[in-house]
């Protein structure tokens, strides 16, 4: 069988540039195995071959990731690959993001099959479910690049069975990291057995597995308490959809992934302007009426006079939070948080529906 | 940050740290079916009750529940 046409994709540092003195180097592409993927080529010789390398520096990927991602696509076409591999990324934040980015783009732009490999707490990992590609496989490795000879190894044998066009089967069975998909099977019991089953099996103290595993979220630092609030900068902040009227920004009623802030310096009560409300998910007639409800500005006012805290700040922030993806709400507040500190804000309630 | 939802075992499942239960979802600061003033008066209840929790000590998500009665949603 002919081997099957692969690119390669490396950062700066595993494609033999250099550290992070090198990380803005743009993105170029050579025709050979680089680095570690010329142990991958070595481990997948009769399956695949790798025409093309891209490197590109972390920090450039970062900065002109559309630029990147299309020059990607277009070397691939030139080079009629039909699988790409990237990493692996290990514990590398910007790497990380940078492999699955790529191999996301290729995958839904063409189709074809992507391997990648980093560590499972990594936090490009929590991109990889979101975009649930159907042929875009994560395989987990160590933290750090010391565990480089069994990423590839993993890597390289998944690899060859997608080149081979194999069935690859589950999460747990490939050992690749789950994406989160339900997969339709045969089994001989009704649902109502195999529940009853897994809760005996549960009472009993017994090893189980459960069908649905339940999302865990990571837990979120502990803010320490404010001693006083005298001199407190206080901003408020909602996911009520309360934005201003005639809806300027362009929100929509769902899947947001934007942030506004807007004024209410010299307001009492939000009452003292007219504001839209945007939100999909609950009903909104009390809000329009009353958008206190969700920015709860008139009592804020009363207990800013009352000398309570320091002094509320001059916006607040929103973005109508309905069926919001964790990734890009997470993204929004980190935006949000970015913006708080650089305008001196000390504390925030925040009001969701 | 003190987060005042109406949905507090969500908000505990989703790991938020400081939790204030509000009144209902479409709104979650205050009662419209309540005469204005005990409408205002709950708001504000609402918003004490937060900013007690934003000087609380706490070690991991943790419910602060405001002094409220309402009556309908």
């Amino acid at each position: 069988m002919t081997p099957l046409r692969a690119m390669y994709y490396v950062n700066q540092f595993f494609g033999g540039i250099g550290g992070e003195d090198k990380a803005d180097a743009p993105v170029a592409f050579r025709e050979e195995a680089v680095g570690p993927g010329r142990r991958f080529q070595e481990l997948c010789r009769e399956s695949l071959e790798v025409a093309v390398t891209a490197v590109c520096g972390d920090n450039y990927f970062a900065e002109h990731q559309s630029e990147v991602v299309a020059s990607i696509l277009e070397a691939a076409r030139k080079y009629g690959v039909r699988m790409l591999v990237a990493g692996p990324a290990f514990g590398s934040g910007r790497y990380g993001f940078a492999c699955v980015e790529i191999c996301h783009f290729l995958n839904v732009s063409t189709n074809i099959p992507c391997i990648s490999g980093m560590y499972d707490e990594s936090p490009a990992v929590e991109l990889y479910r979101q975009y649930k590609d159907k042929e875009f496989f994560l395989v987990p490795t160590s933290e750090a690049a010391s565990g480089m000879g069994e990423a590839l190894s993993k890597m390289a044998r998944l690899a060859s069975r997608v080149a081979r066009g194999e069935a690859i089967g589950s999460a747990s069975e490939e050992g690749y990291i789950s994406r989160g998909f339900r997969r339709d099977s045969v089994v001989d019991k009704t649902g109502a057995e195999r529940a009853v089953d897994i809760l005996l099996d549960k009472l009993a103290g017994r090893a189980f597995t459960t069908e649905i595993p339940i999302e865990t979220v990571e837990e979120i630092p502990v803010a320490p308490p404010i001693a006083s609030l005298k001199d407190v900068c206080l901003a408020l902040v909602t996911t009520a959809g309360v934005v201003a009227s005639g809806n300027p920004d362009g929100f929509k009623t769902n899947r947001n992934t934007q942030w506004r802030k807007y004024s209410i310096d010299k307001m009492n009560s939000m009452k003292d302007a007219k504001w839209d409300v945007l939100h999909g998910g609950y009903n909104t007639v009390f809000m329009h009426e009353n958008p206190n409800y969700g920015v709860p500005l008139d009592a804020c006012r009363e207990i800013e006079g009352e000398g309570v805290f320091g002094k509320l700040y001059p916006y607040f922030y929103v973005t109508p939070g309905n069926l919001g993806s964790i990734s890009a709400m997470q993204a929004i507040s980190r935006e949000i948080q970015r913006d708080m500190k650089a305008e001196g804000i000390d504390a925030a309630l925040l009001v969701s529906t | 940050m003190a987060h005042i939802t109406p949905m507090a075992t969500l908000a505990k499942q989703m790991k938020s740290n400081r939790i204030v239960v509000g009144t209902k979802v479409p709104h979650p600061c205050g009662d419209p079916n309540q005469p204005g003033e005990a409408d205002h008066a709950l708001r504000r209840e609402i918003v004490r009750t937060a900013l007690k929790a934003l000087q609380t000590e706490v070690s991991g998500p943790t419910v602060f529940v405001p002094d409220i009665s309402y009556t309908s949603g």
